[in-house]
């Protein structure tokens, strides 16, 4: 059954934007710092791999705030792959592309999952991590860690409950010494353990 | 050179105490899960049972225990009941505090601060060539303010646990550029050490 799998980018001191994101400003001040790594995503190394995975996915779930700041992708987030845009108001335009909108999160995964099949379901967005976090259906992260501390801005693990989830490390990838120092990332995938 | 580095267990959602710490709870609510990975049982004596350290865990507890000061926030030295006075090896212990305590302190090794360059140089003094342990959110974010943390190792422990006391939690929003000096699993924790780097 395909895996969800969150992908995001996050500084060490857990911000995935700097502060005041907004559409104009989708990743807030100062905090496209954190996508420096991506410079690297065609070059040999742990960050091509990680990239290439993250594209290869066949589906995608995202918040609305996530997609709205991403001005919706243009409707295509990569190859086409179906985009499950979680939103608790569908909007009255119809969807761009190959968006569709779901207002439930259990039967937002059950239909990313369907159309993933044998692949795997990219996650985005620090709203969508935890709708699904609180509904179960949240199987691994992906995060870039990045060697910075932002200091304010979005957090992506905000607002959950006071329960432990635990995790079960996966793999973890570090970029070798010789690039650019802000170019460094270290790729960390966990497993979420079922109660 | 004597570097003064923070030594923080982490969870992945940036906690380093459950919700509601206070003196008798000083890792708040289950918070005792972060510092699982040295300590598997909370009731045990912390400075008798590390024995059972092994691989990265063994060599990230050796050079905790080879610092020659600490400089801890009141906040985290109070939680922790003043360690007993003695941290470890019974190094000097500066606790940065805007007033004085009353009564004084109980413990002749411990000196309170209430500037944190100010513990930083004491702490580098009293350390020689040896490095100086930094502890307590509050503490770290005042020495990154100040440009006088050097490096921070953070033990990243495998746990979302979702409400409680953030390591970086209230800081300028100024970008501090970090090094990744090291990276090392051991069971249950990701050990993480990085350089600020001072010149960007």
């Amino acid at each position: 059954m395909a895996v969800i799998r969150l992908y995001m980018t996050m500084s060490l001191d857990g911000y995935v934007t700097g502060p005041q994101d907004s559409p104009d400003t989708p990743m807030g001040i100062g905090g496209f710092r954190l996508f420096d790594w991506l410079d690297r995503r065609n070059a040999p190394g742990p960050s091509r791999q990680v990239y290439a995975e993250a594209q290869a996915t066949r589906a995608v779930i995202a918040g609305r705030r996530t997609y709205e700041h991403a001005d919706r992708w243009q409707g295509d987030h990569h190859d086409g792959v179906p985009i499950f845009v979680l939103t608790h108001n569908v909007p009255d335009d119809p969807p761009p592309g190959s968006v569709r909108y779901v207002t439930d999160v259990r039967e937002c995964a059950a239909q990313a999952r369907a159309a993933a099949g044998d692949n795997d379901v990219m996650v985005h967005g620090a709203g969508a991590a935890q709708a699904l976090l609180r509904a179960g259906q949240l199987d691994e992260l992906e995060l870039h860690l990045v060697p910075v501390l932002l200091g304010q801005g979005r957090r992506l693990f905000d607002d959950l409950p006071a329960e432990h989830i635990e995790l079960d490390p996966v793999r973890r990838l570090t970029t070798p010494q010789v690039e650019e120092p802000t170019q460094h990332v270290t790729h960390l995938r966990y497993r979420i353990r079922r109660p | 050179m004597s570097r003064t580095v923070l030594y923080m267990s982490m969870s992945v959602d940036g906690f380093i105490a459950g919700p509601n710490a206070a003196p008798g709870n000083g890792l708040g609510d289950n918070g005792h899960r972060l510092h699982e990975w040295f300590l598997p049982d909370a009731d045990a004596d912390r400075r008798s049972d590390l024995g059972h350290l092994a691989g990265a865990n063994r060599e990230v507890m050796d050079e905790v225990l080879a610092t020659g000061a600490v400089v801890v926030g009141r906040r985290t030295f109070e939680l922790a009941d003043g360690w007993g006075g003695d941290h470890h090896g019974g190094v000097p212990i500066f606790v940065l505090s805007r007033h004085q305590p009353d009564p004084e302190p109980r413990w002749p090794g411990v000196t309170y601060v209430s500037e944190v360059t100010a513990a930083m140089n004491m702490a580098k003094d009293m350390a020689g060539d040896k490095n100086v342990l930094v502890h307590g959110a509050r503490t770290a974010q005042l020495a990154l303010a100040a440009g006088v943390l050097d490096e921070l190792q953070i033990h990243l422990v495998p746990v979302l646990i979702g409400q409680g006391e953030p390591l970086f939690g209230d800081m300028p929003p100024d970008h501090i550029e970090l090094e990744l000096l090291r990276a090392a699993d051991g069971p249950g924790v990701t050990h993480l050490r990085y350089r600020v780097r001072a010149e960007v």
